[in-house]
């Protein structure tokens, strides 16, 4: 089903800023707008955690599902230091569509690309994507989750690579205290079913986040180079909450 | 966005210079042509008094730069001009062109000339810029609230602890409603768990607050773990602060 899903998205979608990376179609979720009011701003140039904090902020203001896989970040000797390499631009994003919050970002970065599968954004770097030895690209014949919540979807995934995980029980929690517990422990507590069969692990986290509906991945690696012992897989709801697993040691 | 008419930033520059002749006409170029302003950038206006005479000492530059947009700088001095140029228009970034002239003053024995051209360039405005995340309050926090459903801890994780930061602008003052995007990197655990990024905005006041508490089945049972991670927190992309938390089951580390 994902598969067709995804060939429907390729074949229809290529509307518009292909050169960019940007693989739309009609009434996705890259037409969602980003409230006018919204403090939501693209920093250039770049740092090294700027293309998941400004993907994350956007969600959350749009109210957007997305997928994201990152690049591992470049191992700096300890005494360096990040430089941009040019004066600070702020990038005012409210009033833009997602396309133009997305397009502005890909310009910024064009190792990524983004696909709009229509109730969610997947961004990931074009050479991981395409990439057989990425963790996320790796087959699955079968996922399926019968009424389950977020955190259950987690240990699921990591069993994927580790069938004999337990299961984290309990979080370390971190962060703001929530502005609004019972829309946090809903989305938290949500039950939601997936069954999908011969696709890829992106394509599971794909489907257990529009099976959610309030709900993103973000996937990013400890280092290089791109692999199961270096994956952090995070769950992350519009609320502002967060699950996240940790993969090898 | 704004839209505004191109301006004219006009840099007058006179070189008085002592008389002897010279063959060749002084030059000035921008050190920006074509290029982009920037608040608070220093652009150089490079000159050169041509062929004039060593004798012919430049001794005065005077280089001003004004507009109805706010744009105002004035140099003076020996050598090589400089200058630097701001905005102070609290608009969007647009185009702008800048002509400038080099006009040398003549007298019997150094020549002068004069110089005209045209620099491109796009000015952005000096809009706040989240700059520093200082710690304002920090400690345990009693009774601890956060919830835990393990067997053994009572309901409620066995500890808590908050550190509020206050978030501020490159003027110092405090940023009201930033949205603040918390991430961890290097993470290690032995207690089953892992840490929970969570994401929030800052107050009125500039402050938000980064609530720690752990539930993990070793505490709840009376053993140890402890998960410890690298902790950045960021806002408009800017990674504003980096953090090095523990959680353990005795309670709550972090540095710095």
């Amino acid at each position: 089903m994902l598969t067709a899903h995804k060939v429907r998205v390729m074949v229809f979608g290529v509307l518009a800023s292909l050169s960019l990376g940007v693989y739309a179609q009609s009434g996705g979720a890259l037409e969602r707008i980003v409230p006018p009011s919204s403090q939501l701003r693209l920093t250039l140039p770049l740092g090294p955690l700027s293309v998941e904090t400004f993907l994350r902020e956007a969600s959350a203001v749009a109210h957007v599902a997305i997928g994201l896989e990152t690049i591992p970040p470049i191992q700096l000797p300890p005494h360096v230091v990040f430089h941009p390499s040019r004066p600070m631009q702020m990038v005012p994003m409210g009033g833009k569509s997602m396309h133009g919050v997305i397009e502005a970002l890909i310009e910024a970065d064009r190792r990524y690309e983004c696909h709009d599968l229509g109730s969610m954004l997947e961004i990931a770097p074009t050479t991981q994507r395409n990439d057989p030895m990425d963790p996320l690209n790796r087959r699955v014949a079968e996922f399926a989750l019968e009424n389950k919540s977020v955190a259950e979807a987690l240990d699921a995934v990591r069993r994927i690579f580790e069938p004999t995980y337990p299961g984290s029980v309990g979080t370390a929690s971190s962060g703001p205290p929530p502005p609004d517990v019972a829309q946090t422990q809903e989305q938290q507590q949500r039950l939601f079913s997936v069954h999908v069969q011969r696709v890829t692990v992106r394509e599971v986290l794909n489907a257990i986040v529009q099976a959610h509906g309030e709900l993103s991945w973000i996937v990013r690696y400890k280092r290089a180079p791109v692999s199961e012992q270096t994956m952090l897989l995070q769950f992350e709801g519009f609320a502002g909450w967060s699950r996240l697993v940790t993969f090898g040691n | 966005m704004r839209v505004f008419p191109p301006a004219v930033l006009c840099l007058g520059i006179l070189f008085l210079l002592p008389t002897r002749a010279s063959a060749q006409e002084p030059y000035a170029s921008l050190s920006t042509d074509p290029g982009e302003f920037w608040p608070g950038d220093a652009i150089s206006l490079y000159y050169d008094a041509g062929d004039a005479d060593p004798y012919c000492e430049v001794y005065n530059v005077d280089v001003e730069v004004g507009g109805s947009d706010g744009f105002y700088d004035e140099t003076s001095g020996y050598g090589n001009a400089s200058g630097s140029f701001y905005d102070n228009s609290g608009g969007t970034s647009y185009p702008y062109e800048i002509d400038y002239w080099l006009w040398a003053g003549i007298s019997d024995e150094c020549v002068s000339g004069d110089e005209e051209g045209t620099a491109e360039a796009t000015v952005f405005p000096s809009s706040p810029v989240p700059t520093s995340l200082s710690i304002y309050s920090q400690g345990d926090w009693n009774p601890p609230s956060v919830a835990c459903p393990l067997a053994g801890c009572n309901g409620t994780c066995p500890w808590e602890y908050r550190r509020a930061y206050r978030l501020r602008d490159q003027w110092g003052a405090a940023m009201a409603n930033q949205f603040m995007v918390e991430a961890f990197s290097n993470v290690s655990s032995d207690c089953g768990v892992g840490p929970s990024p969570e994401n929030g905005y800052t107050d009125s006041n500039g402050i938000f607050t980064d609530r720690f508490s752990l539930c993990a089945a070793p505490c709840c049972s009376g053993g140890s773990c402890t998960v410890e991670a690298t902790q950045v927190w960021s806002t408009s992309n800017i990674a504003m602060g980096t953090f090095y938390p523990e959680w353990r089951c005795s309670g709550f580390y972090i540095s710095p």
